[in-house]
């Protein structure tokens, strides 16, 4: 043990879609950004999943049977150093607590000063406002982790901007808040050949000089976070370079006056971030003085860019109820696999205590009293 | 110096959990502090011996000499608890034995505690058991151990037909022994170790070990619930050990399962 305190963060969620795996990947290249040692495990059953994204960081990991929870949580309170990060599925949630609370985890990762952090994505039931879901699955983390190691999500990019009547009734204010992301963005960073960290060392991408910009200031304003996170939990400094490159210092600046200046020339509701062409304005009149520039027209991309991102989530929205339709015939499907897998073992097990017995019978009854006849005959 | 209490757990049916039942009395009477010595009557070998070397003897029963070194030394030993693994079959004939040499006039009399750990099967054959051991017990403690220990299924009792059998032993207790995950239970085995010694991560001479934190847990979490069900039953009052017990534990939690988890 080296006496140094361990992060460790569990991102989680009762409900599917809400982006556990969004916010594990983003906290894994944080830490790998900043060279720290970092280890993902994937507890996620349906793709994509973290591992199909961080390949060299995750790893897959299986809770259902005892040997998987062997390897999985014996490796969790091992006395390497370094950040682990778990990306809990939704299907694995309920299971995954009462392992934690049975076998008493909490307490061994005290006892390694390994600090816990529950990174809990509360999800919007249909069914109710006041979503009764994440308010059990809220109480259920209270049991099994102590209630400082809570941290409440709120990922707006998978949930939209949530009212406060859609969080649990007891949570506390939300810690972490990952902003919005224009519709293309968020389609470019859900391909899995995409790395936050490739576009964070100023790796080409085929973005456009104004994405990139937008995507970097997203990154940054939640990588903040992480650090007042990570600094909370260790209370190490992880270095500033992490929450801001110095390849895009610059542009950042730029591009915080460009949003200051927007909430007051413009209402939020004629434009959206990602209406503005940052980078045209930042980069097209370099060489123009301020007392010119301030007076050039704001390019502003028209309104049908606006209504096309409306529409394309609105598509994406149906792909999605359409998928997990799918994903949900798909479990059962499997489940009624694994209970014909069962039964199927039940019956070879029953089958080979019948010849057992048969075979018992026929050596310890049948052959004596068939050789005590044959004694017998004259 | 307190009463001296006489422990016997024992099953006319082998392999229904007796020598793990066992186990958990010598650990639980061992982290309260009550002195407890133990004969394995599993002879030559003697699984109990195995798990608890220091505390344990491996006698035959059926043995006149060695019925004179349990039940003789009694009075005279530094323990408070004398626990007796009966082995498979023999219940019945032991408690036939101790009432032959007036034990179970001696318990009658209060001059000795003397308490039964019946480990019952899952057959029916287990409950006939029930009355023929009830005849013999006078004023004994009686507790009837459901042991799932080993994933068994109480499937052939149906509820009025239990209910008869255990009215008719109206002092009777009944325990239940929660399932440990079969991995756990064979680790266990292997490391031939107390589960409290396991669940501290530690080898038989006291040595740090390299056991699973998962199946420590699961072991350490069993063990508690085993425990709670002996502190339900007031077992450590029984067994006029109140003396030597420790303080109370804080409001709202059992006295074992704040013991199970100082394992650690």
């Amino acid at each position: 043990m080296t006496g140094k305190t361990t992060p460790l963060y569990v991102v989680c969620s009762p409900c599917r879609c809400v982006g556990k795996t969004l916010v594990a990947r983003l906290l894994t290249e944080f830490y790998a950004l900043a060279d720290r040692p970092v280890a993902a495990f994937d507890l996620a059953d349906e793709g994509p999943q973290l591992t199909d994204y961080l390949p060299n960081l995750a790893t897959v990991a299986d809770i259902s049977d005892l040997r998987g929870q062997m390897a999985f949580f014996d490796r969790l309170i091992d006395d390497s150093d370094g950040a682990k990060i778990v990306d809990v599925s939704h299907r694995v949630f309920n299971n995954f607590c009462a392992v934690v609370r049975e076998i008493g985890f909490s307490e061994e990762a005290r006892r390694r000063s390994i600090e816990p952090r529950v990174l809990f994505i509360g999800g919007q039931d249909p069914k109710s406002p006041k979503s009764p879901k994440s308010t059990e699955a809220y109480e259920t983390l209270q049991r099994s982790f102590t209630p400082a190691s809570l941290v409440p999500v709120r990922n707006q990019i998978a949930t939209g901007e949530l009212s406060d009547d859609a969080a649990p009734t007891d949570m506390a204010l939300t810690a972490l808040d990952i902003p919005l992301l224009g519709f293309s963005l968020r389609a470019l960073i859900d391909r899995q050949a995409f790395s936050f960290s490739e576009l964070w060392r100023a790796a080409p991408t085929p973005l456009p000089d104004a994405g990139r910009a937008e995507l970097l200031d997203w990154m940054e304003g939640v990588f903040l976070q992480f650090r007042e996170l990570a600094r909370s939990v260790t209370g190490e400094e992880i270095p500033t370079q992490v929450a801001a490159p110095r390849s895009r210092r610059h542009a950042a600046t730029d591009h915080r006056q460009v949003r200051e200046a927007r909430s007051t020339d413009v209402t939020s509701s004629d434009v959206t971030s990602s209406d503005v062409n940052w980078a045209t304005e930042d980069r097209s009149m370099p060489e123009v003085p301020e007392q010119v520039r301030k007076f050039a027209p704001k390019k502003v991309r028209r309104a049908d860019g606006h209504a096309m991102d409306h529409y394309g989530s609105a598509i994406v929205a149906k792909l999605q109820e359409a998928a997990g339709q799918l994903r949900a015939a798909k479990d059962r499907i499997d489940q009624l696999d694994t209970e014909i897998d069962h039964v199927q073992d039940r019956a070879g097990r029953a089958e080979a205590w019948l010849r057992t017995l048969r075979k018992e019978i026929e050596e310890k009854l049948i052959a004596p009293t068939a050789a005590g006849g044959r004694r017998s005959m004259p | 110096m307190a009463k001296p209490a006489v422990v016997l757990i024992g099953a006319d049916k082998g392999g229904v959990g007796k020598t793990t039942v066992a186990r958990t009395l010598l650990d639980y009477f061992a982290d309260h502090q009550v002195r407890a010595r133990a004969f394995d009557t599993e002879v030559p070998r003697g699984t109990l011996k195995r798990f608890h070397p220091n505390v344990t003897d491996v006698v035959d029963i059926n043995h006149v000499p060695d019925q004179m070194r349990i039940f003789d030394t009694v009075n005279s030993t530094d323990a408070a608890v004398s626990l007796i693994d009966v082995r498979a079959g023999l219940l019945s004939p032991t408690l036939r034995a101790l009432r032959n040499i007036g034990f179970i006039e001696a318990a009658k009399k209060g001059q000795i505690t003397f308490v039964v750990f019946h480990i019952l099967g899952p057959s029916i054959a287990s409950l006939d058991e029930i009355s023929e051991t009830a005849a013999y017990l006078g004023d004994a403690k009686y507790f009837m151990v459901k042991n799932f220990i080993n994933n068994t299924h109480f499937f052939e009792w149906d509820e009025a037909t239990h209910a008869s059998y255990f009215k008719s032993v109206p002092d009777a207790v009944e325990i239940t022994v929660p399932k440990l995950a079969e991995m756990a239970t064979e680790q266990v085995e292997l490391a031939s170790v107390p589960f409290s010694t396991f669940s501290a991560n530690k080898k038989q001479g006291g040595d740090l070990a390299a056991y699973s934190f998962v199946l420590r847990g699961y072991v350490r979490h069993w063990l508690s619930n085993v425990w709670a069900e002996y502190d339900r039953t007031g077992l450590l009052d029984i067994v006029d050990a109140k003396e030597a017990s420790p303080p109370p534990p804080p409001a709202g939690k059992s006295r074992s399962a704040a013991k199970v988890a100082e394992l650690t």
